[in-house]
């Protein structure tokens, strides 16, 4: 094992092993890959993606954050040419993508950015020659698989993070920030979503923290209530009031 | 459509210079040509129907093929055999996952050759991937294809969702035609129970 592969110890045993598959990838990717990262904390992934940096201080690596369809779903610009624009010609020796799991609404029923993404396949890996890592929450690769299976096919791998409390903890600091309803649908449901895996984390995770999974549940409660669902959340909310307890 | 005929662009090895692991992972322009029907997928076969032995030998005799032209011997990238047929009996059915999971396996080795753990954590992971997008209902349908051997006549278009996500598959053999599960779902953690 190279240098650049040995993992990190600040990442759990789980995370290191993820971590030295990505790293080998990069190191010796020649040409076109397609790779998921599947992390649900940003906290995590920004960790991740710094090390990974720090490994590889030699590589180009280009990092995208895509910018959003509009409010009402229209697809302004499409995820490869958003990643075109970026490149523009130059030649990273790595691409990294963030923000393609807010390229759709999760409870919508249609996804015409990731339908664009699925027909762009094949040009997508004569285009871009070098390897292409989409850093995607659980829920966006749920949907991903689904909505784009064309283009979920072809990828070469895919790298899962697991968050520990910390990351945990900073992303429901992040779901909490502006959580009303005020908030669009389209972010409504993302952090739902978010919210819901945080807590399957933090219920299966080796030593659960009560402080944070009392706090997820409350969270979830108040999205849930958000959606209008038959019970409002109550359950969620009853779950965290005994955590609390 | 029954069994797996057609042609799969399977890019994988090459021959170049570099460690055997290098040489491995490097993703080519060879073209990998199939016309098969294949029935490695064993778990859950109908009763009374032969062993897919010939299936597996072609599917392993594929990759061997492969790790030969990168210039590693099968010896060096996979002395045990029945390590690599678990890996070909776990694909499914979809060439193109046998490759996935040829490449997730070797992206978390230090070093050739590819051992059970690696391969066993790999088949693991990828059915963990493959399962993200499943409902209970899917579920229910999928454990009714994977018992019955037969399509979901039910439920047209829910059969259709999970043909086209990989989720099931025709296979064909002598025998005719049948339908499973995705043989990866059997490696999700308690699916197996």
């Amino acid at each position: 094992m190279t240098a650049a592969m040995t993992p990190p110890v600040l990442l759990s045993a789980e995370n290191q092993v993820e971590f030295a598959a990505l790293a080998r990838m990069l190191h010796l990717a020649e040409g076109f890959r397609l790779a998921f990262v599947r992390v649900n904390h940003a906290s995590l992934r920004d960790c991740v993606v710094g090390e990974l940096r720090a490994r590889f201080p030699e590589k180009k690596i280009l990092a995208l954050t895509l910018k959003p369809p509009l409010e009402d779903g229209t697809v302004v610009h499409g995820v490869v040419t958003q990643l075109q624009e970026a490149v523009g010609g130059g030649h990273p020796d790595a691409i990294f993508v963030f923000g393609l799991d807010a390229m759709f609404d999760p409870a919508a029923r249609d996804s015409p950015a990731l339908d664009i993404l699925n027909l762009n396949r094949d040009y997508l890996v004569k285009r871009f020659l070098c390897p292409v890592v989409f850093w995607v929450a659980e829920f966006g690769v749920r949907e991903l698989m689904s909505r784009a299976s064309d283009f979920w096919a072809i990828r070469s791998g895919t790298y899962h993070f697991v968050g520990e409390t910390e990351d945990a903890r900073s992303t429901l600091e992040r779901v909490e920030d502006g959580f009303d309803w005020s908030l669009d649908l389209r972010e409504k449901h993302e952090r739902t979503e978010i919210l819901w895996h945080v807590l399957k984390e933090a219920e299966s995770a080796e030593r659960p923290d009560p402080a944070v999974l009392a706090a997820t549940l409350y969270q979830r409660g108040r999205a849930l209530e958000f959606g209008e669902t038959a019970d409002g959340g109550r359950e969620h909310f009853e779950r965290a009031l005994a955590r609390y307890r | 459509m029954p069994g797996f005929c057609g042609r799969w662009r399977a890019p994988f090895f090459t021959r170049s210079r570099g460690t055997s692991l290098q040489r491995c992972a490097r993703a080519p322009e060879d073209e990998l040509r199939l016309r098969h029907s294949f029935s490695a997928a064993d778990p859950g076969r109908a009763a009374g129907r032969p062993r897919p032995r010939r299936g597996l030998h072609a599917l392993c005799r594929i990759v061997n093929h492969r790790v030969v032209k990168a210039g590693v011997t099968p010896q060096e990238f996979c002395p045990d055999s029945t390590v690599l047929e678990g890996l070909c009996r776990a694909y499914g059915g979809h060439i193109r996952t046998l490759f996935v999971l040829l490449a997730s396996a070797m992206d978390r080795c230090d070093e050739l050759p590819v051992t059970r753990a690696v391969v066993e954590r790999t088949i693991r992971r990828q059915a963990i991937d493959l399962s993200l997008s499943l409902r209970p209902a899917h579920w229910d349908a999928l454990r009714k294809i994977h018992a019955s051997k037969a399509e979901l006549a039910d439920n047209p278009d829910l059969w259709n969702a999970l043909i086209r996500n990989l989720l099931a598959f025709a296979y064909e053999d002598e025998s005719g035609v049948w339908y499973d599960w995705n043989a990866l779902l059997a490696a999700v953690p308690g699916v197996a129970k």
